[in-house]
């Protein structure tokens, strides 16, 4: 697993507003990567409409077995 | 943050495994909360195999994608929206395979991301255009 650390000086006084700050960008960030992944991912992937349509239906079938 | 909140069909939920797609845009946008009836979660699982041989990927690829693309989605147990499920029926007719999602969406009180024209002349249904308009309205 990769690991990034990175260090920033903030007063000791905005520790708050720093941590607030904090969690939204590496939320953002995380999304974003999680999203460049999945895109890498997918280019890579033969799956067609027709197969969507056709398991799409299979897998309603099944659900509604139960 | 303001969130569009709908539920997911199988066949958008699906499409995501398509390269270029926009949905696989769309399913990461942090303001869109995705819903979904439980049973979608366990027949998916029941057809991976299915979905992984035909998208031609590595199996651990597919799994990574996977559990991308799951997480994003919130699962509701049957018991939550149990009680919609004759008015879904009523609604449907004979369109019976769909109840799980429209009761879902009956009971949450949101629209059903679909391609499903029957949907649409319900008045129940949002588009991937609409959702990616409204997105961007909001944004």
């Amino acid at each position: 697993m990769a690991e990034i650390i990175i260090k920033i000086d903030i007063p000791k006084e905005f520790k708050k507003e720093f941590e607030l700050a904090l969690a939204k960008v590496t939320g953002e960030m995380v999304n974003r990567l999680e999203l460049a992944i999945a895109e890498e991912i997918v280019s890579k992937s033969k799956f067609t409409e027709k197969d969507a349509d056709e398991l799409s239906e299979k897998i309603k079938s099944s659900m509604n077995e139960k | 943050m303001e969130f569009l909140k709908v539920v997911i069909d199988s066949n958008i939920l699906l499409r995501t495994l398509i390269s270029r797609g926009d949905i696989l845009r769309l399913i990461f946008n942090r303001k869109l909360k995705l819903f979904a009836p439980e049973k979608l979660k366990e027949e998916f699982e029941n057809h991976k195999k299915e979905v992984l041989l035909k998208s031609k990927l590595s199996e651990d690829r597919f799994n990574l994608l996977l559990s991308l693309i799951l997480k994003r989605i919130i699962f509701v147990s049957l018991d939550k929206y149990n009680s919609f499920i004759l008015k879904a029926l009523k609604l449907l007719k004979e369109h019976k395979k769909d109840k799980d999602f429209l009761a879902l969406c009956l009971f949450m009180n949101v629209k059903f991301w679909t391609y499903e024209k029957r949907f649409f002349d319900l008045g129940l249904a949002i588009s991937t255009k609409q959702i990616s308009e409204q997105l961007k309205k909001e944004s």
